[in-house]
């Protein structure tokens, strides 16, 4: 909604200016108000045929607003006169004022108010030629105004502002009603369900997210687009390792360096590693788990312990973790039981994906978001902020070709991150960053043997050096060598002349090994992953071999040639492999390949944002209501150390859920949980049923679409017929529900089928009483 | 010989109220010297922290000071006086007081019918602020409706029957002029209050943010 509020006099110092101001301040979340002064207008005259240019900018302003407040001091008894003369202007040749609401608001020195300056005004606003709405009844008079104000322009006495509250909701109501406009879309939508925070994304950010806003007396909803049991980003599948470390100066050298030569967010930085410097105090407070140090505690030597030991403030480079394990999901376990412990603040929705976030077109407040539930698209309203923790876009080939210049990587982490967060970000405005930034991992600067595309690789240590030692070597897309297959992995960044940059990946990269290397590695019983082996190719020659493998035969056999001339030098003038990781091709075949593919942790682009998490718009200006953490629009702009993902969840996850809790409405907003048949929290009633006992010919089944949501019944089969139908969940309610609970299992059972007629009256319990059973019948085998 | 100052309500060019004043002086010449004085030229009125005073307000206020009487036409601008007017009579009141105890007669025209009685009641409830304080001519009202059809070429009321009533209401004023003479008690009171305790948020009193 958007008003105009009139200043009613000239004077250059005036106590209603200051109370329109005070106005404007307090709803400045809510209503835009455009404080419109009248001192430099000409004053009115009949003969003067042209209006003034001041005079038609200011009826615009006036014609543009949904209504208008008017605030004037009493002189003589009246209203002052340079109000009068605006007024007489603003129905002379222009009438803006026709049909529009106005409220009329007044300070006074005295005691006395402005009673009669109200009148006055009143009836001059009720005048033909100026026709305005003026709204009956609730006056605003405030008397004694020296006294009435703080030096900082508020109004001292609250109850002032409780009556301010009621006529200003009185006035907004009243625009709405008499022009039918103004209404703001938040109004105008038909809510399924109204939260104080919506966090969409259950991973580590997003669970952190939630927790802090339920600390802060938020009712959150956290969707995710995982179905039970996928939930938790790609948390779930990192190393578990916290990046942090004590020395604060020292970690800031180190992360200045990772980020050189990129510019970075001063504030955002330091607020990044001061929090990981907290970090293991963060574990002891909010996690209640005692921190484990990786360098104190288990002594870890480790290629990325520190990452870049070449940087100044290495030293001080640690990983926390919650137990003596990684790689193991125990972060994220804890983590998510933490959401769990606030089942009365947090409702979980998985399967819930969100498809567009709902924002102001004026205002740009974002509102909430749509999500497609049980097939269903819902309006979520969320009155305090969505924070936005879906994770990045591993999984969408389209932006990994537009953003990261690659045309397609296997991911190592969740299937679930599709890059809605980037898509729900462009949709509303907002500024992107660090797009073109992706972790890899494992052998190979970040590869994986190839898998199906939609499948996840395996992840391979590089410890582990038989892939990259003896007669082998990446070869490129025609045959080539394209890198020094024995870096030392930096998340898939490669020395370039002083930088480490993200490998450029080829289409079709192979292993090119000898027989000899074949058996070796055939043979190897500590090889950690050996699906790989049935998809080796063979051929008698080098040129045979590329034939198959879609290289240039040519390129591939002065490539083997010149691997060979290395391997007898003893050094690789081409990359500088380790000396004695190459070894001479045999002469004769056969000679082998493997296919092998490029891999992605995280891609770190995404919506920036500010040390406070706010989503910034395309101008740098934060969006307002929309937050984020985690790897969407990570702080990483280039190079990675270890640990630093996680630790971002958890620093920006804090400051994003305790942001987005705080109330920004000067009036409190009714919440409203969606229907029952959306069900409350996927987990706890999945961990619900798995309490029930069954035995051996028994099947459980449920349905959501009961009045009163889940309904579960267990079905017994004896020589497959349907022996007994017993209902063991419901909420249903009302007789007519009661008449379905009684009746229907028996009629089910009588006709050994569940396509049975619904008992009259009580259709919903019926259906889900009959769907429930269908469930059960088909998990019979 | 009575001395009147009447003060033209409104800054238009042809307006029938400064005919009506001019009527006025012309045919009440033997009874009273009647001098028309105009509003227009003076600024919006506009309080100020040194309480500045334009020269015009001034030149006005003693006119009124050496008058017996003053004479206000208005016409009617939305169901009030014109924003002239007022920040006229807020000059009037801003730490001088010209116009209080002094008898005032109004007077009004309008295109239409009603001939600004709106503006003529609000202009009394004015008058009789606390900043104010003239003594106005009591139910005394001259209604001049659709005043551009009321006058003749030579500027005379067409209409008898307005014209005696306006010499009627003239005669009344020239009585109450001399009778508002001997209020001497509420003129000393007037005064004291003017100087020393609240008025409306004026420059004198101090408090004027």
């Amino acid at each position: 909604m958007k008003l105009a509020a009139i200043v009613g006099t000239n004077a250059e110092f005036s106590y209603n200016r200051i109370l329109l101001n005070f106005i404007k301040r307090y709803y400045a979340e809510e209503i835009e108000i455009n404080v419109l002064e009248i001192k430099d207008l000409p004053l009115f005259n009949e003969s003067e045929t042209e209006t003034p240019q001041v005079i038609s900018d200011l009826a615009k302003v006036i014609q543009e607003a949904d209504g208008v407040i008017i605030s004037t001091p009493e002189y003589d008894h009246g209203m002052t006169a340079a109000l009068k003369s605006a007024i007489e202007w603003l129905s002379y040749n222009v009438h803006p004022f026709t049909g529009k609401p106005v409220m009329v608001v007044g300070v006074s020195l005295g005691k006395q108010g402005t009673d009669l300056a109200q009148i006055n005004i009143r009836q001059v606003l009720d005048a033909p030629g100026v026709d305005a709405f003026i709204m009956p009844g609730h006056q605003f008079l405030l008397s004694n105004a020296p006294d009435a104000f703080n030096e900082d322009g508020g109004l001292k006495d609250p109850k002032s502002v409780e009556w301010l509250k009621v006529c200003m909701t009185a006035f907004t109501d009243y625009v709405k009603t008499v022009t039918h406009r103004g209404g703001d879309l938040v109004d105008a939508i038909k809510w399924d369900a109204v939260y104080d925070n919506l966090v969409i994304g259950f991973g580590g950010a997003g669970a952190t997210a939630a927790r802090f806003a339920a600390d802060n007396d938020a009712k959150v909803l956290l969707v995710d687009a995982a179905p039970l049991g996928h939930e938790g980003g790609n948390t779930r599948y990192a190393a578990q390792l916290l990046n942090s470390g004590e020395d604060y100066d020292q970690l800031l050298a180190y992360y200045k360096s990772l980020y050189a030569p990129k510019d970075y967010d001063e504030e955002m930085l330091a607020t990044y590693v001061h929090g990981m410097t907290e970090l293991p105090a963060y574990l002891e407070n909010y996690l209640n788990v005692k921190p484990v140090s990786a360098k104190n505690d288990l002594h870890l030597i480790n290629y990325t312990l520190p990452e870049y030991p070449e940087f100044n403030g290495h030293e001080t480079v640690d990983f926390t973790l919650v137990h003596k394990g990684i790689f193991d999901a125990s972060l994220w376990k804890v983590l998510r039981q933490q959401v769990l412990d606030r089942q009365d603040q947090i409702d979980i929705w998985l399967s819930s994906p969100a498809k567009h976030l709902i924002q102001d077109p004026e205002s740009k407040v974002i509102l909430g978001a749509q999500i497609e539930r049980n097939g269903e698209l819902l309006n979520i309203r969320a009155v305090n902020g969505v924070v936005l923790t879906v994770g990045g876009f591993e999984n969408n080939r389209d932006m990994i070709q537009n953003f990261l210049g690659a045309t397609h990587l296997t991911p190592l982490g969740t299937l679930y991150n599709q890059g809605d967060g980037v898509r729900m970000g462009e949709e509303v405005g907002a500024k992107l960053w660090h797009m073109s930034n992706y972790e890899s991992l494992g052998i190979l600067n970040g590869m994986v043997f190839s898998v199906p595309e939609g499948e996840r690789g395996y992840y391979i240590n590089p410890t582990y050096t038989k892939l990259f030692t003896g007669a082998i070597f990446l070869a490129g897309d025609d045959g080539s060598r394209y890198t020094k297959e024995d870096e030392q992995n930096r998340h898939g960044h490669v020395y370039e002349q002083g930088q480490w940059h993200v490998v450029r990946p080829n289409e079709h990269p192979h292993l090119v090994f000898d027989a000899q290397q074949w058996q070796a590695l055939k043979n190897d019983d500590q090889s950690p992953y050996t699906d790989w082996f049935e998809q080796v190719i063979s051929a008698a020659t080098i040129e045979e071999l590329a034939a198959k493998i879609d290289a240039d035969p040519q390129i591939l056999k002065q490539t083997v040639h010149q691997f060979n001339h290395f391997a007898a030098a003893g050094e690789d003038f081409q990359f500088g492999r380790q000396k004695d990781s190459l070894r001479v091709f045999n002469e004769q075949g056969p000679y082998h390949a493997v296919a092998v593919n490029h891999d992605v942790l995280n891609t770190q682009g995404g919506p920036q944002r500010n040390a406070k998490t706010e989503i910034l718009a395309a101008d740098g200006t934060p969006i307002p209501h929309l937050y984020s953490a985690g790897e969407l629009g990570g702080i990483n702009a280039n190079m990675y150390q270890a640990g630093g993902n996680l630790a971002e969840c958890l620093i920006f996850g804090k400051i994003a859920g305790e942001n987005a809790a705080k109330t920004k409405t000067t009036h409190a907003v009714e919440l409203q949980s969606a229907l029952p048949k959306y069900g409350r929290n996927d987990i706890a009633e999945q961990d619900d049923l798995a309490s029930i006992e069954l035995k051996a010919n028994q099947y459980l089944g449920q349905s959501n679409e009961g009045i009163g949501g889940q309904v579960v019944v267990r079905v017994t089969m004896a020589n497959n017929r349907i022996d007994n139908v017993e209902i063991v969940r419901q909420h249903e309610t009302g007789d007519v529900a009661t008449d379905a609970l009684t009746q229907l299992p028996q009629r089910i059972v009588a006709q050994n089928t569940a396509d049975v007629d619904a008992v009259s009256g009580a259709s919903s319990s019926s259906r889900a009483i009959k769907n429930a059973v269908k469930d059960a019948l088909s998990k019979c085998k | 010989m009575k001395k009147f100052v009447a003060l033209v309500g409104t800054n238009t060019a042809k307006s029938t109220n400064r005919k009506l004043l001019q009527y006025m002086k012309k045919r009440y010449a033997d009874d009273a010297e009647i001098e028309v004085v105009e509003l227009k030229g003076l600024p919006i009125f506009k309080k100020s922290e040194e309480v500045y005073i334009p020269q015009q307000a001034r030149d006005i206020a003693d006119k009124i000071d050496a008058s017996d009487g003053v004479i206000i036409g208005t016409p009617e601008y939305d169901h009030s006086i014109p924003a002239l007017l007022s920040s006229a009579l807020a000059w009037l009141s801003y730490g001088i007081h010209p116009l209080m105890d002094k008898p005032v007669m109004i007077v009004g025209t309008s295109y239409g019918t009603l001939g600004a009685s709106r503006a003529q009641a609000q202009l009394r409830q004015i008058l009789d602020s606390p900043e104010l304080k003239a003594t106005v001519l009591p139910s005394s009202e001259f209604l001049l409706g659709h005043s551009l059809q009321a006058f003749d070429d030579n500027g005379d009321l067409k209409s008898a029957t307005e014209s005696q009533k306006l010499d009627g209401l003239f005669d009344d004023f020239l009585e109450f002029v001399d009778l508002t003479e001997k209020l001497g008690h509420s003129k000393q009171i007037h005064e004291q209050e003017a100087s020393s305790t609240f008025s409306w948020d004026n420059g004198t009193t101090g408090d004027d943010k």
